[in-house]
């Protein structure tokens, strides 16, 4: 890594780092604030790494310290640090589908992602979305990456069981309703 | 159980997963929950369902694959909306100032030892004083006309004893006050305090007066270190009280503060009491210009104002208290201290603030042109106690010349 490529970086991942950062519900000011010191830590300590591939788990290891930093100095009670909001919300603009079936879509998932633990939603984000392996998933949650495969799981699970089928058929009912 | 009964199991799992397994079409494909899950999460447990879908509707390869390319445009983001281009920006902006801060301190921290251990506080005390302050607050201040106010007339560095003794002292000179209060100039003791009790010893202060064109160099009881530039004076205390060591400054000083963490160290000027949090700090005051500032080079001070605001400073950050705000930017403290090495150094500067500096420090007024301010100039100027030796060296380098007339000095342009 030279020092040039701070800037790189930053064009590469601060969106995503973004993104991951204001899922904490936290205030914006603040994510771009610990932004800010993750790339000037990265800036500081880019001699220790050696693998560009790295870059990106250094980056949201980082910037989740700096979080849980920030939420345990707001927090009056210093060991609730594993008791932190992680909220996702799908997005179905992308699809080519009529708009009222693509809200239906936001629905589903919204639905079935408020079955999950934050834990969880964090988990499947990291390894799903922004295709972090297993191991530095289970880096930035300070978990095994056994448990980590199993904390995801469940979550796929309780996804697959937990939506009443009718729900399921609404959407196809008003699909078809489209349709017709 | 033995193998029979696992086998039994077995089969009766596979066949449970086979009569699951219906067939759809891509329309119900794309609005089967399983299958949605499936596009956005591949688990191994999932892949091998659809594995078995494709074993028992290999014909349907295609189909699936066009629904799933469909699904999976669907995204999970995160609550809020994105980083705007602005914040993007903004913060690329702020990393890249940050990452050229470190870039030059630690070019710094190479070039001078000295200056790494130091912080740089510069303070231009106002000589008018704010409208807001009465008579009455002047008088509690303590900095008074009176009492720290240069004679025009003097022409060397003057130090005024607790007993109101005055003695002069060679320009550029150390001057070292000891533990217990015992005054060296150039390692030849001069003063030697009566042994009263400590607290008429305590409240003893000593005046240093160092008038244009002079520099004085004063090492304080706790070993402190104070660079005073030309037009300054500085009230010290004999001996520092046990919960405290305060400084009164009207002018410019530079301070290296010995850490003293049951002590800490005030430098208070007409406007603002500047409290030293880290270990070492350097102060500069005229009261009769508009702005005062704090210029730090390391560690940090907090500087309050006579509003009772309190603003801390960290390194190469210069605080300016003018009209009762106060503003931090950023600067490189070199420029600002360059005078405790008798030398004023600049790079790409306007002509214009080069004057600035020289009119600070010989406490003399320029008239320049226009056109000449905005002049670039590089490189060192040396502080000569004359300032006429100053001006010959801008004149040789430069296409200017002066004139002198009443302490003003008039700069204009030689003909080519």
């Amino acid at each position: 890594m030279k020092t040039n490529d701070i800037g790189y970086w930053y064009e590469r991942y601060a969106d995503e780092l973004f993104a991951y950062g204001i899922a904490f519900c936290i205030d914006r000011e603040i994510v771009l604030d610990a932004i800010q010191d993750v790339f000037l830590h990265l800036y500081e300590n880019q001699s220790k790494i050696q693998d560009p591939n790295n870059v990106k788990f250094y980056l949201f290891t980082s910037l989740k310290n700096r979080i849980i930093s920030i939420l345990r100095k707001e927090s009056q009670f210093q060991e609730l640090t594993d008791e932190y909001q992680f909220e996702l919300c799908a997005d179905a603009q992308e699809l080519t589908l009529e708009s009222e079936e693509k809200a239906q879509y936001e629905n589903l998932l919204n639905q079935l992602l408020s079955l999950l633990t934050s834990k969880q939603r964090e988990a499947i984000y990291l390894h799903y979305m922004q295709n972090l392996s297993y191991e530095d998933v289970a880096q930035i949650l300070n978990i095994t990456p056994k448990s980590t495969r199993k904390l995801i799981y469940r979550a796929i699970q309780k996804m697959q069981e937990g939506l009443p089928i009718y729900f399921v058929l609404l959407l196809l009912l008003i699909s078809y309703k489209y349709s017709h | 159980m033995g193998p029979l009964g696992v086998n039994v199991r077995l089969f009766e799992k596979e066949n449970k997963m086979r009569q699951n397994i219906i067939r759809k079409t891509e329309d119900e494909l794309i609005h089967d929950k399983t299958f949605i899950l499936w596009c956005l999460f591949p688990t191994q447990e999932l892949n091998e369902f659809y594995q078995d879908y494709l074993k028992l509707y290999p014909e349907d390869e295609a189909l699936l694959l066009s629904a799933r390319n469909k699904v999976r445009k669907l995204r999970l983001s995160t609550r809020g909306t994105a980083m705007t281009s602005i914040e993007h920006d903004v913060l690329k902006n702020r990393i890249q100032q940050g990452i050229a801060k470190r870039q030059k301190r630690q070019l710094f921290l190479r070039i001078s030892y000295l200056a790494a251990a130091c912080i740089l506080l510069l303070i231009l005390v106002n000589l008018f004083q704010q409208a807001g302050i009465s008579e009455n607050e002047m008088e509690t201040m303590p900095l008074t006309a009176e009492s720290l106010q240069l004679d025009q007339q003097q022409t060397e560095v003057e130090l005024q004893l607790a007993n109101e003794q005055t003695m002069q002292v060679p320009n550029n000179t150390e001057i070292r006050v000891d533990a217990k209060g015992q005054i060296q100039i150039e390692n030849k003791a001069i003063h030697s305090i009566a042994q009263a009790t400590p607290s008429v010893a305590v409240s003893q202060e000593n005046t240093l007066r160092v008038p244009r064109g002079r520099r004085s160099f004063l090492i304080l009881p706790d070993s402190s270190k104070v660079w005073v530039n030309a037009g300054t004076i500085l009230r010290f205390p004999q001996q520092f009280q046990t919960d405290n060591r305060t400084i009164h400054v009207n002018g410019e000083i530079y301070l290296e503060v010995k850490k003293d963490p049951t002590r800490p160290f005030f430098v208070k000027t007409s406007q603002m009491d500047i409290r030293v949090l880290g270990t070492s700090f350097c102060v500069t005051a005229y009261q009769e210009e508009e702005a005062q500032s704090v210029v730090l080079k390391e560690g940090l001070v907090a500087v309050n104002d006579r509003n009772g605001t309190e603003q801390k400073i960290t390194p190469d950050e210069m605080l300016v208290l003018s009209q009762d705000q106060m503003t931090v930017k950023e600067v490189d403290p070199y420029n600002y201290i360059s005078w405790i090495d008798g030398i004023l150094q600049f790079k790409e500067r306007n002509l214009g603030q080069i004057l600035d500096q020289l009119s600070r420090y010989y406490r003399i007024t320029f008239n320049c042109p226009e056109e000449l301010e905005s002049f670039k100039c590089s490189g060192k100027l040396v502080l000569f106690d004359d300032i006429h030796q100053v001006l010959n060296t801008l004149k040789t380098s430069l296409p200017i010349s002066y004139q002198e007339k009443d302490e003003v000095i008039d700069i204009y342009p030689t003909q080519e």
